[in-house]
């Protein structure tokens, strides 16, 4: 019986760990694409982009490997982890982790007013101040994104990206 | 021929349903994309990309693991959090896992959630307690082991009954199919909800619109004992900023008997010795009316107070919702319906029976908004109540009032909430009573609270949160301020481990019949006493329950979660109905009550609401384990065990109190009638020339020094818990099973047989097996087979209730 509930644990962990990874690396897709379609006005004279992770070190290591190979238009891709909210510096997009997701009112209020593209990796957090939430329909990858919510950091986003998001406010 | 039609549609439909679940975009495929390196993909448009991700699909592991372990709560602080992260014993139950568990109504679906017992009283009517303190004061009425102690909300509206202080279920308006999620807070919560919120609150939220909504959902089950439950809802998010829609239901279900129980009631000599205990039994309607007149029982007319006792349960309502988001600052949501409901259920009142039926008709409305930050929500709910048909004076009419704001103030890693509430409940039986002198109020009655409060939240280290909330809360009755509080801290020893603990004060508030009781009860023909009069007290207590929690979270591994959670409360200032004197009026003036005459007496029992030095302390823990096993295997489970005590327990019922004041006095003015009347009869030749007293009466109260300490009091079960089993071995079958466990347990009322200690019965340990069957026809449409209790032990849930056996239902469910 032991070496029953054992091998039921051994096989549900490796499952967990596998599709895990698979979900960072789509996840780590996303947030590039949103890179390439966002504009930050006061970042214009800059040579890089930076992505900030809180707190997910899955989807960290995924952007790092698409920052080794891809840029934002000309400007270089910079990835950052941190595992506090005040850890964080200036960002052109903020991550943030499930396991981070109550901080959110915290970084929300720290990141007032800054040019920034906070993204959740939990739904409903777009009600807390986050732009774009990652969220499963039917078994789908999917967003949601609060315009409001990303006009009010002074930044934009093309109609394009709105579109394939599921708007919140 | 029939037979080939059905299984040609079958195919047909299994056929589509193929087709529609494993269809694959045309030219991708989940090999193509899974051998597709990071480059190639991070050269993919978004739309590109999301179709390729779509072919390979979020594994069902990632989003389970969401669903479940991911969970958001909001009843816990008033703001959307983690419910992993949440400092209070919360529980999130979502319409995914209340469908698949096949659970046939809001309360049984509770049993899902840990630290909450649910027992059946008859079919689909039933007691839903939070941890323990259930039964407070012992030895009385049945009614005092409803749960008065669990503030019961829809969207964030009390539906808490305010005439003696319970939840009647069956009045809840809302369906199962509205249901969006269920959250639960355990222990006292006066400090962030108001008063009655004292072992938890359990807050039904329903679905909202969004562009994913489906446009119209029907749900319908039938099985055994005539149980039809059916809920319709039309749903449509007009534009961003419009969403309307509206629902219907409608629940029948039957008893699974029609008799009733008839309570023990001795019939005594002129000594006092016991010569006969009918009652105690099960009986037909019709053998219950002749024990009732042969024993003069009451003075009921049981064919009007029970016209179908084999009714068990009948609800039906409609609601209607509106979401307006005129901008990004402002959101609106109404929600308005109108219900009626019919129970046959445990009893509130005084009947020789243990059975009530009782019947509401509800007007309800709700409006919540968010209006630059400012959080409001305003409810009026209006309710025609017959608490006890076929008795005169307990029908009557309530308005209730709600009006609460607050708004969120984030600096940093600091957080304030300011709040003010405001609720007034009015209760009015004028109308409704034969006569003025008849009726539990007589009059238009007000029970009136505003609050003040404020909830501090602050994280000096992204580790330790600090919450504070605080409410001060004026009552007119009693005339006075209540202060409450909850402080709670989480420390996260890493993501996957968070240590809580909590302390908290909470009260319930007082209760229409508490303070405003005033009904006489007329047993003229029915013997001693003739008149029972129930009345309010002038200042009522309000019991306060304190509570010490801990509490520990894990995830050792990413697709299990343990939730493991202590407390320790104590409740004081308990109330409860007791006799406060008992009197004899032996001359009235009127010659036809002249005891001179041989006439009988008039004695009169006065019962009031009094303040009790009653105590209690309430310990326990409670386990939760949600694993997910594999994409096709979920186990979910809980186990609480607790104790109750009662300190300073009063061991005697209203009927002992009333025969302890009795004895004081009625032996003597006996022999004191018959002393004078004899010596009237033999002219003086016997008996006492001294004529008997106009008036006699006592008030003796039992000895404080008779106050027991250290008594158990076992009204919940000191272990009880459920098992899940969520299985989907192909894509079109899920499979739930529950396995649904509560151990022995007694419950106190004052219908203690001779010779009893404490308890007046128990009900043993109960163990029922639940199965769900549900077939996906398609992305749409799930035809399902639904057993609550399928092993059929037969056995009772709740004291002097019915035996609940095996419910077998059938159904479909369609979303469009």
């Amino acid at each position: 019986m032991n070496k029953i509930l054992l091998f039921i644990c051994v096989f549900s962990l490796w499952t967990t760990t596998n599709v895990c990874a698979q979900t960072s690396k789509f996840k780590a897709l996303f947030i590039y694409n949103f890179s390439l379609n966002v504009d930050w006005p006061g970042n214009a004279s800059s040579d890089k982009v930076v992505v900030t992770v809180l707190g997910d070190d899955e989807i960290q290591q995924e952007l790092e490997s698409i920052s080794k190979m891809k840029k934002v238009g000309s400007k270089s891709l910079v990835v950052k982890s941190v595992d506090s909210v005040k850890e964080i510096e200036d960002s052109q997009i903020i991550f943030v982790g499930s396991s981070k997701s109550s901080l959110m009112p915290i970084l929300d209020s720290y990141q007032k007013n800054k040019e920034v593209l906070i993204v959740a990796d939990k739904a409903g957090l777009c009600k807390q101040g986050s732009g774009i939430c990652f969220t499963t329909v039917s078994g789908k990858l999917r967003f949601e994104i609060s315009q409001s919510m990303i006009e009010a950091h002074s930044i934009k986003i093309s109609q394009k990206i709105v579109s394939l998001g599921i708007p919140v406010q | 021929m029939k037979k080939i039609y059905i299984l040609l549609v079958w195919v047909a439909l299994h056929i589509f349903n193929a087709n529609t679940l494993f269809a694959q975009v045309e030219g991708l495929t989940r090999e193509k994309v899974l051998s597709m390196s990071t480059e190639e993909l991070s050269g993919l448009t978004l739309d590109q990309l999301m179709e390729a991700i779509d072919v390979v699909g979020v594994s069902s592991m990632e989003e389970l693991m969401n669903l479940i372990m991911n969970k958001n709560i909001v009843s816990a602080s008033k703001s959307d959090e983690n419910a992993f992260e949440s400092a209070l014993s919360s529980t999130v139950l979502s319409s995914r896992e209340i469908e698949e568990s096949g659970a046939t109504s809001i309360e049984e679906a509770l049993r899902l959630v840990p630290g909450v017992i649910v027992r059946e009283k008859t079919n689909g009517t039933y007691d839903v307690q939070i941890r323990g303190n259930q039964n407070m004061p012992m030895n009385n009425m049945l009614f005092y082991a409803e749960n008065s102690n669990t503030l019961v909300m829809v969207n964030g509206r009390p539906a808490f009954n305010y005439g003696n202080g319970n939840m009647l279920w069956e009045t809840l308006p809302v369906s199962l199919g509205e249901v969006d999620r269920i959250e639960v807070v355990r222990g006292p919560a006066t400090a962030l909800y108001g008063p009655n919120a004292v072992s938890g609150v359990i807050n039904i939220i329903t679905k909202r619109m969004n562009s994913q909504t489906p446009l119209a959902t029907v749900n319908f089950q039938q099985g055994n004992h005539n149980t039809d439950i059916r809920d319709l809802s039309i749903k449509k998010q007009v534009c961003d900023k419009l969403g309307v829609g509206v629902s219907t239901y409608y629940e029948y279900r039957d008893r699974n008997t029609t008799d009733i129980y008839a309570f023990p009631n001795p019939v005594k000599d002129d000594l006092g010795n016991i010569t006969e205990i009918p009652g105690d039994r099960y009986v037909s309607l019709q053998e219950y009316a002749q024990l009732d007149e042969t024993y003069k029982w009451s003075n009921d007319d049981v064919s009007e107070s029970y016209d179908d006792t084999g009714l068990a349960k009948r609800k039906t309502g409609v609601n209607g919702y509106i979401e307006y988001k005129p901008t990004a600052k402002i959101s609106l949501f109404a929600n308005g319906g109108y219900m009626e409901s019919k129970a046959i259920t445990s009893l509130v009142g005084d009947n020789p029976t243990s059975y009530n039926q009782r019947e509401a008709t509800i007007k309800h409305g709700t409006l919540n908004g968010s209006i630059y930050g400012v959080n409001l929500k305003a409810s009026v709910n209006n309710t025609l109540y017959d608490y006890n048909k076929g008795h005169p004076g307990w029908k009557m009419k309530s308005e209730q009032y709600n009006v609460d704001m607050d708004y969120l103030i984030q600096l940093g890693s600091f957080a304030v909430r300011p709040g003010l509430s405001y609720q007034s409940v009015y209760y009015d039986d004028r109308a409704y009573s034969p006569s003025a002198d008849i009726g539990f109020f007589r009059d238009r009655i007000v029970l009136r609270n505003y609050a003040a409060s404020a909830r501090f939240d602050y994280t000096p280290i992204e580790a330790l949160r600090l919450v504070a909330a605080l409410r001060a809360e004026k009552y007119n009755v009693p005339d006075k301020m209540m202060p409450t509080y909850q402080f709670s801290a989480t420390y996260k020893l890493n993501d996957n481990n968070l240590l809580r603990a909590v302390y908290s004060r909470a009260n319930q508030s007082t209760f229409m019949t508490n303070a405003y009781s005033n009904y006489k009860w007329n047993r003229v023909g029915l013997g001693a006493p003739e008149i029972v009069h129930f009345g309010g007290a002038d200042n009522p207590g309000m019991m306060v329950m304190d509570m010490l929690e801990v509490g520990y979270r894990t995830k050792p591994m990413k697709n299990l979660m343990l939730d493991f959670e202590a407390f320790y409360t104590k409740g004081k200032d308990y109330s409860a109905l007791m006799p406060d004197s008992m009197s004899t009026v032996t001359f009235t003036g009127d010659p036809s009550l002249n005891p001179l005459l041989g006439q009988v007496a008039n004695t009169t029992l006065h019962i009031s609401y009094r303040d009790l030095e009653l105590e209690s302390t309430n310990y326990g823990v409670t386990l939760r384990a949600d694993w997910i096993v594999s994409e096709k295997l979920i186990i979910n489970g809980h186990v609480t065990y607790q104790q109750t005590i009662a300190d300073n327990f009063m061991d005697y019922n209203r009927n002992q109190i009333a025969e302890l004041q009795g004895a004081e006095y009625v032996p003597g003015m006996k022999k004191a009638i018959k002393d004078y009347l004899t010596y009237v009869a033999t002219n003086g030749a016997a008996g006492a020339n001294t004529p008997p007293l106009p008036y006699y009466s006592s008030s003796t109260q039992p000895d404080a020094s008779e106050f027991k300490d250290n008594v158990k009091n076992e009204a919940v079960p000191s272990f009880w818990g459920s098992l899940t089993l969520t299985y989907k071995p192909i894509k079109l079958i899920t499979l739930t099973t529950q396995a649904y466990y509560f151990d022995k347990y007694y419950i106190y009322t004052q219908w203690d047989m001779p010779g009893s200690n404490y308890a007046t019965g128990h009900i043993d340990s109960k163990l029922s097996l639940n199965a769900k069957v549900s077939y996906h026809l398609s992305k749409k449409v799930d035809v399902f087979f639904n057993g609550r209790n399928i092993l059929n032990n037969d056995s009772q849930e709740y004291l002097y209730m019915d035996n609940i056996g095996a419910l077998y239902l059938g159904g479909v469910s369609i979303k469009l």
